[in-house]
C-alpha cells in the first residue's frame, strides 16, 4: 500500500542485501550505523537484526567514540558448524505455500501418481477442518508442481493429455554418508547444500574440527554456484562486477574457468577468459553481484587447455596477456639442522625448483608472470635472504624499502 | 536453486511439530522448545501464531495436524548432484561413503574445476591405502573411546611409539592435512595423519568426559596503515581468529588478535608477510623474534 510502512519480517525474498550486511559485519568491524552509506539507517537497522536473529551471540556491540558497531566476532578454531550457514535458511514464502508443501508432500507419500484433478479434491479434504479453508486451484497446483518438478521433488508422466505426478523416492540413506557429509558441510564451497542435508538428520557425535578455516565465503555461495554451473557446462557467463576502487558497477562477458580459493588469504577469484579478446581475466568473487548463464561455448577445450599451460607460471590470480615472465632467484641460508626449512621452501612455492646451492645456502627459481605478486611471500623469508635476482627490479627495490622501513619502524641498528 | 524455502529453518521447525502432532504428541511448550531450537531468534513471533490463527493450515487448535505421515522430503536433485560431486573428492574416501544409486547423477562440477592456489603442496596421501587404514582405526578408537597405540615418525625423522587417547581429528585447508589431537592430563598431544605408520587400537578404553584443553592463548596487538588495501588483506587473512578492531586516525588502525601459543611461529610468519604496513605491538617476545629477523636480514643484505 502506499504510503505504508512494510513490516519487519526475519525472512527475505533475496540474499542480496544480506550477504554485503554480512561481508562488513564480518571482516569490516569496526563500523558505525552512519558509515553504511549504501543503504538507508531502516534498511541498516533490519539487516543488523536480522543477522542478529540468524547468529544469535555470535553477534557482538562495542560503543566507541566514534559510535556503535556492530561485529560477528568467533574464534575459527572452535567452529565446527559454519553458524553463516543459517542466513540461507531464510527464505519467504506465502502462507498458501508452505500450507501447499506439507499437505501434497504428505498426499504423494504413497508413492502413487496424481493429477492435479485428484490432488485437488485430496487436499480439500485435509483443509475442511480449519475455520475459513484455503481454496487451492488446478492452476496454483500447477505452479507449484512445476517448481517442484524443477527442484527434483516430483516427477511428471503425461499419458495422452494427463498429467500424473509422484515422488521421487530415495535410494540412498543418508546416515550412511554422515561422516563425509559432516566434512564436506565445512570444506566444500558450495557447503551449505552439505548443511540442508544434515537438517534432515538427528544430530550425532562428532570427531571432526577445522583449523585455518575461512568461513565467510559461505555469504557468496549463490555466485559460487553460478560460476561453478558455468565452468562445468562450458557456458559463457555474463558478470556484473563491482569495482571498489571506481564504486562503479561493470558487465563482462566472460569464458569462466577455474575458481580459484585461497586458503592462506581468505579471497576467491573467479578465473577466464574474456569473450571478445580472450585476454586472461580473474575477478574477486566477493566483488561479484550478479551471475547470468549464457551459452554453452564451443571452443571451451582449447581455452582451458591454453589457460592450463600458462597456470604453471601464475604465483597468485595475476596472468600477463603478453605472456611474457619475469625470472627471479632467491638464495635462502638454511643450517645443517634446519631441514624444516627445506620442507617449507619446497612446499610453500607454488612453482619453479628448490636446489641446493651449497651446505648452507638453498636457491629457489622461478619463471612467473608477475613477481610482485610474490612479496608478500619473499618478506616471510626476511632473517634468510642471501641474495634475490629479479627481472622486475621492482621487486628488489620494494623489499629493500621495506626491510630498511621495518628497521626504523623497530629501531633496528644498521 | 540454492536459496529456496524449502530448506528454510522455518520449513524444518513446522515439520517437526506436525511429526509430534501426527503421534499426539504436541503441545504449546513443544511448539517453543521446536522453534527455539530450530529456528532463529524472532521467529517464535511468526511460527507460533501463523499455526495458531490458522494462517498456516496444518495444526488446529488443538495440536492436530489432518497431515497423516510424519513429514519427509526426497532430496532435491541440488542435493543429489552435491552428493555426487563430494563423492569425486580424493578425501572421501577417509570418510567410507558408499553411495549407491548416483550412477545417473551428474556432479555440480569436478574436483579440478576448484584450484587452491596457495595450499601447500605437501598434502596427506588420500590415495595410499596404509593412510586410509590409519585414519579409519583412528576414528573407530574414537568413537569407542579406546585408547590408541600409534607409531609414528617425529619431526627429526626419528620413530616414536606412544599410547594416546584421541579424541577429534583436525583438518587443515591450508596444508591439506588432517592432524589426531589427543587428550592428555594437561595438554594436548598433536599427531600428523600423514605421520603415522601403524596405529592399533586397544581395549583399554578412557574417560567419555575427556576433553581437549587448548593451551594458553596469546594476544597480538598491531598496528596498521591502510595503503594498497592492507586492511582489507589483514582483516581477510585473519578472519578466522577473534579479534577486535579499532579505528585510530584517517588511515590508521589498530587489531588486537587472540591466537593459540602453539600457532606463534605462524602468526608471525603471517604478520611478516605485510612488511611494514603492520607494526607489531605486542607480545613483547614475539616482537623481540621479529626484530631479530629484521637483524639478521639487515646484516644479509649488507646495508650499511
Amino acid at each position: 500500500m502506499k504510503g505504508d510502512i512494510m513490516a519487519y519480517s526475519e525472512l527475505i525474498k533475496n540474499f542480496d542485501n544480506i550477504r554485503s550486511y554480512m561481508r562488513d559485519f564480518f571482516i569490516y568491524g569496526f563500523k558505525t550505523r552512519e558509515e553504511y552509506d549504501k543503504k538507508s539507517a531502516r534498511s541498516y537497522d533490519n539487516e543488523r537484526r536480522r543477522i542478529q536473529s540468524y547468529l544469535g551471540d555470535l553477534v557482538s556491540f562495542k560503543q566507541t567514540a566514534a559510535g556503535r558497531n556492530t561485529f560477528i566476532s568467533l574464534e575459527g578454531r572452535s567452529v565446527t558448524h559454519n553458524p553463516l550457514y543459517q542466513a540461507f535458511k531464510s527464505k519467504s514464502f506465502t502462507d498458501k505455500d508452505i500450507t501447499l508443501h506439507f499437505i501434497v508432500m504428505d498426499i504423494l507419500n504413497d508413492g502413487k501418481a496424481y493429477t492435479l484433478k485428484d490432488l485437488c479434491q485430496c487436499i480439500d479434504k485435509y483443509l475442511y477442518s480449519f475455520d475459513n479453508p484455503m481454496c487451492f486451484d488446478e492452476s496454483t497446483l500447477r505452479k507449484k508442481m512445476k517448481e517442484y518438478e524443477e527442484l527434483g521433488l516430483v516427477v511428471s508422466e503425461k499419458k495422452g493429455r494427463v498429467v500424473r505426478y509422484k515422488i521421487v523416492r530415495d535410494e540412498i540413506i543418508l546416515e550412511n554418508e554422515r561422516d563425509a557429509i559432516r566434512f564436506f558441510t565445512e570444506e566444500d564451497p558450495l557447503g551449505v547444500v552439505g548443511s540442508y542435508l544434515e537438517d534432515k538428520m538427528e544430530a550425532g557425535d562428532e570427531y571432526l574440527v577445522f583449523k585455518n578455516h575461512y568461513i565467510m565465503n559461505a555469504y557468496d555461495t549463490e555466485i559460487i554456484e553460478c560460476v561453478l554451473r558455468g565452468i562445468h557446462e562450458k557456458r559463457l557467463i555474463e558478470i556484473t562486477n563491482f569495482s571498489p576502487k571506481s564504486k562503479k558497477e561493470k558487465c563482462w562477458q566472460v569464458i569462466p574457468l577455474k575458481l580459484y580459493i585461497s586458503t592462506q588469504g581468505g579471497r576467491n577469484y573467479l578465473l577466464c577468459r574474456g569473450a571478445e579478446n580472450h585476454d586472461t581475466l580473474s575477478f574477486r568473487i566477493d566483488y561479484i553481484q550478479k551471475v547470468k548463464i549464457g551459452e554453452p561455448f564451443a571452443g571451451y577445450d582449447e581455452i582451458l587447455r591454453d589457460f592450463e599451460k600458462e597456470a604453471k607460471h601464475m604465483w597468485g590470480v595475476i596472468c600477463n596477456n603478453d605472456r611474457k615472465t619475469e625470472h627471479i632467484e632467491m638464495d635462502i641460508f638454511i643450517a645443517p639442522d634446519e631441514n624444516y626449512i627445506i620442507r617449507r621452501l619446497k612446499r610453500e612455492k607454488r612453482c619453479g625448483i628448490v636446489e641446493q646451492v651449497d651446505e648452507e645456502t638453498y636457491r629457489f627459481i622461478a619463471d612467473v608472470f608477475d613477481t610482485y605478486e610474490m612479496v608478500p611471500w619473499l618478506r616471510t623469508f626476511f632473517g634468510r635472504i642471501k641474495a634475490i635476482r629479479c627481472d622486475n627490479s621492482e621487486v628488489v627495490n620494494r623489499l629493500k624499502q621495506d626491510l630498511l622501513k621495518l628497521a626504523a619502524e623497530y629501531e633496528v641498528s644498521e | 536453486m540454492i536459496f529456496n524455502e524449502i530448506y528454510g529453518c522455518y520449513y524444518n521447525a513446522v515439520a517437526k511439530m506436525i511429526s509430534l502432532a501426527v503421534e499426539g504428541e504436541l503441545n504449546e511448550k513443544k511448539m517453543y522448545e521446536i522453534v527455539a531450537g530450530d529456528a532463529f531468534g524472532e521467529s517464535m513471533f511468526t511460527i507460533i501464531p501463523a499455526l495458531k490463527n490458522q494462517k498456516w493450515q496444518l495444526i488446529d487448535g488443538n495440536y492436530k495436524t489432518p497431515v497423516v505421515n510424519k513429514p519427509t522430503m526426497p532430496m532435491t536433485a541440488l542435493e543429489r548432484r552435491w552428493l555426487k560431486t563430494i563423492l569425486l573428492d580424493p578425501r572421501v574416501a577417509l570418510f567410507q561413503a558408499d553411495v549407491k544409486g548416483m550412477d545417473d547423477v551428474e556432479p555440480l562440477f569436478m574436483p579440478e574445476d576448484l584450484i587452491y592456489f596457495d595450499r601447500y603442496s605437501d598434502g596427506d596421501p588420500y590415495d595410499q591405502t596404509s593412510y586410509v587404514e590409519n585414519f579409519h582405526v583412528i576414528v573407530q578408537a574414537i568413537r569407542e573411546h579406546k585408547k590408541a597405540e600409534i607409531k609414528y615418525q617425529n619431526r627429526k625423522e626419528q620413530e616414536r611409539i606412544q599410547v594416546l587417547n584421541p579424541v577429534k581429528i583436525e583438518y587443515s585447508d591450508k596444508d591439506d592435512k588432517f592432524r589426531v589431537l589427543c587428550a592428555g592430563r594437561k595438554d594436548i598431544t598433536t599427531i600428523n595423519m600423514g605421520r603415522i605408520i601403524r596405529v592399533k587400537k586397544l581395549e583399554e578404553s578412557f574417560s567419555t568426559t575427556i576433553s581437549l584443553s587448548f593451551g594458553k592463548k596469546e594476544t597480538l596487538i598491531f598496528k596498521l596503515t591502510d595503503e594498497r588495501k592492507t586492511l582489507e588483506r589483514v582483516l581477510m587473512k585473519f578472519a578466522h581468529y577473534k579479534k577486535e578492531v579499532e579505528r585510530l586516525g584517517e588511515n590508521t588502525y589498530q587489531v588486537k588478535m587472540e591466537y593459540d601459543m602453539d600457532e606463534e611461529t605462524d602468526v608471525l610468519i603471517q604478520i611478516m608477510s605485510f612488511g611494514s604496513f603492520v607494526k607489531m605491538i605486542a607480545p613483547a617476545e614475539l616482537k623481540e623474534k621479529l626484530r631479530d629477523r629484521i637483524k639478521k636480514q639487515i646484516d644479509l643484505f649488507n646495508f650499511v
